[in-house]
């Protein structure tokens, strides 16, 4: 969405605050409202979230953070369309804090003369600022508090014209890589010149139907991968998990024809890596071949969790969450699924 | 690989007491070796790119360390686990305490066996863009990995600071480390940050070593703008035949400069005349008669530029692995 002259993205409503200021959310409120309580609010969480603009010269953008379990301060890192912003010898990164912080950001003298063949080839162009925010436990809930400098939001022409949106776990939403573009959804999106819309929902991942509704209804992505759900296990008997998947998967393939969903059986996990853990796993996983099996829907596909996450090498020693190896991995891996999908012969 | 109080160096030649501290500094090359670079080079050396301390402990043990001029983040693997914390080592000595995690001890045999690295083994993962660590001292139970806990073959790499991987987010994103894991291999980083002029003693020790399986010669934007195009020729002429004609057997991969600003931008600047060094390099392979010595060219590594930093000479991590996808690939399709 768009807010004073900023492309605010994988932001679905920015909703104001008490002192002025708008909290950045990637659902609807009447969406969120629906979610189950641990969902409502990692809704608030800006997994994926970007602000976006050409600026004409200098501008400063002024953003606060209300930490949750996680650290005091919101790292946001800089990247110039695929460019990673470096100042001097460092990342070009911001720390946000609980008092309205202002960051300003200037075009690299660098990016002002590149060739235009270079820049023509490039999915976002290298004038888009992205102010990435962090997702998962590297961020609170982060409110916005204004911009100042001119600038407009980015051309269609300037930003990817395909968009990849993602829902899943922790996983999806990107626990435990190193920063935001390591998730494996950037890892993903990147291979296949897609704009990420990430829809991760870490430990509370349980396919509401009123998220379904809402991935189904949305009409702004044309590749969806709804990995369900390492969360469902043990939280619901492997009935009411086939049946919210069902309804999940039935819905956004029915109301997104043309459009390819694939459903993602659950990752790779500790549970099948260690001895005695894996029966739990496998019937959720065969449910969710049964519901694709009987699904009436040519658009929807299903890809193999374990054909993604390839083994845990790379994951955090809990053996459930990738680290950035595995994130990486995951992305080669899911691009090659999704590839064929789109008409594409691999990458 | 090293090894000292029971712990293994891995990419550390030498611990050497600088009278800095009362610790020892962890130095990627020897000190004969070292005094002969240049004076950037000499610094590098002291400063680590993906060096590791490596030990199988048997319970709860401090290694300390220290970064006596700017502190550092060491991070411990579990053969390929990475914890999700680090330790700050800071100027003065600093206890980095690690216990083998209760969730990787059930891990099939079979299986931990299989990864390059057995999840037995810590690896104390030292940053890749610091200042020198010092090691003081290990308290616990170790031992240094056997080699059967290790990959069984190892990638060198020799190059600037785009081979140290200086604008990775961490020391595992470099593209040295993203082709070594994608190969099996344990990395070996010999990357010295605008430095890596090709000297003759550099190339004699790359050549000397017996400790890698197959080398990067990322050679070298540090010398387009210092150098001329002869005396480039020339240095990286003897580093390729000398590396090459001393490892036969060994794939040898000589890599012409990485995609950077003068290929990107409509005016290269100071760095008019870059092509004609990637020139000279295609022309000291095909001139190289040992036939373990080949030719990447670095554009083929990372089309487009996509993933480098603003500055257009560093990759970021998008272009890191990028190119270790690439790197990898190459070296997949060589006999090593």
């Amino acid at each position: 969405m768009q807010h004073e002259d900023i492309s605010f993205h994988n932001v679905c409503e920015l909703r104001p605050t008490e002192d002025g200021g708008r909290l950045l959310q990637r659902v609807p409120e009447a969406v969120r409202a629906e979610l189950n309580d641990g969902a409502r609010e990692r809704m608030r969480h800006p997994a994926g979230v970007e602000l976006r603009f050409v600026p004409d010269g200098e501008v400063s953008v002024t953003l606060s953070t209300r930490p949750q379990r996680g650290p005091p301060t919101d790292t946001v890192r800089v990247f110039w369309g695929p460019f990673q912003g470096r100042e001097g010898l460092v990342h070009e990164t911001h720390e946000v804090g609980t008092e309205p912080t202002t960051l300003s950001v200037t075009p690299p003298d660098r990016l002002g003369d590149l060739d235009p063949a270079v820049a023509d080839d490039l999915a976002f162009d290298p004038r888009v600022c992205r102010l990435r925010l962090p997702g998962e436990h590297r961020s609170g809930h982060v409110v916005f508090h204004g911009a100042e400098g001119a600038r407009r939001p980015p051309r269609d022409d300037e930003v990817p014209d395909r968009r990849y949106l993602a829902y899943g776990t922790s996983i999806t939403e990107g626990e435990a890589p190193s920063a935001e573009h390591l998730t494996y959804v950037n890892q993903t999106a990147t291979r296949l010149d897609a704009d990420p819309l990430n829809l991760g929902s870490c430990g509370t991942a349980y396919a509401d139907a009123a998220m379904a509704d809402h991935v189904a209804d949305r009409g702004d992505w044309d590749v969806a991968t709804l990995a369900l759900s390492v969360n469902m296990l043990g939280t619901f008997s492997v009935d009411e998990f086939r049946e919210r998947a069902a309804y999940m998967v039935d819905t956004v393939a029915g109301e997104n024809p043309g459009k390819p969903v694939a459903a993602v059986t659950i990752y790779t996990n500790a549970r099948d890596v260690v001895p005695g853990g894996g029966e739990e796993c496998a019937a959720f996983r065969d449910a969710l071949r049964d519901v694709v099996a009987d699904s009436p829907h040519d658009n929807l596909h299903l890809v193999e969790g374990p054909d993604v996450a390839d083994g845990v090498a790379g994951f955090t020693p809990d053996l459930v969450h990738p680290g950035d190896r595995a994130m990486i991995r995951m992305g080669e891996n899911l691009a090659a699924e999704l590839a064929p999908l789109l008409g594409e012969p691999g990458c | 690989m090293l090894t000292r109080d029971g712990l293994g160096f891995h990419d550390v030649v030498e611990l050497r007491d600088v009278g800095e501290t009362a610790g020892r500094v962890l130095q990627r090359v020897p000190e004969d070796v070292r005094v002969e670079l240049n004076e950037g080079a000499r610094s590098n050396y002291r400063r680590p790119a993906g060096s590791e301390i490596r030990f199988v402990p048997d319970g709860p043990t401090d290694v300390t360390l220290s970064a006596p001029e700017h502190a550092c983040e060491v991070r411990a693997y579990w053969g390929p686990f990475p914890e999700r914390s680090t330790t700050t080592v800071g100027t003065e000595p600093t206890a980095v305490t690690v216990e083998p995690p209760g969730s990787l001890a059930d891990l099939d045999p079979d299986a931990a066996a299989a990864y390059a690295h057995h999840p037995r083994v810590c690896r104390l993962v030292m940053p890749h863009e610091s200042k020198p660590v010092h090691y003081h001292g290990v308290a616990g139970g170790v031992r240094p990995p056997r080699e059967d806990e290790l990959p069984d073959r190892t990638l060198a790499a020799y190059g600037t600071s785009i081979t140290r991987g200086i604008a990775a987010t961490g020391p595992h994103l470099t593209y040295v480390h993203q082709a070594a894991r994608r190969l099996g291999a344990d990395p070996l980083n010999l990357g010295t940050a605008g430095s890596a002029f090709c000297e003759p003693e550099i190339a004699d020790h790359v050549a000397a070593r017996d400790d890698w399986d197959a080398v990067v010669l990322a050679l070298s934007v540090n010398m387009v703008a210092g150098f001329s195009v002869a005396e480039f020729r020339e240095r990286a002429g003897y580093m390729v035949d000398t590396v090459a004609g001393e490892n036969p057997g060994k794939p040898v991969v000589a890599v012409t400069l990485f995609p950077y600003f003068p290929d990107l931008r409509t005016d290269p600047g100071d760095h008019g005349d870059y092509t004609v060094f990637r020139e000279a390099l295609r022309d000291a392979v095909a001139d190289c008669p040992h036939d373990n010595a080949t030719l990447v060219e670095g554009p083929d590594l990372l089309p487009h530029g996509r993933g480098l930093t603003t500055d257009l000479v560093h990759p970021g991590d998008d272009a890191m692995i990028d190119v270790g996808v690439s790197l990898a690939d190459e070296l997949a399709g060589l006999d090593w």
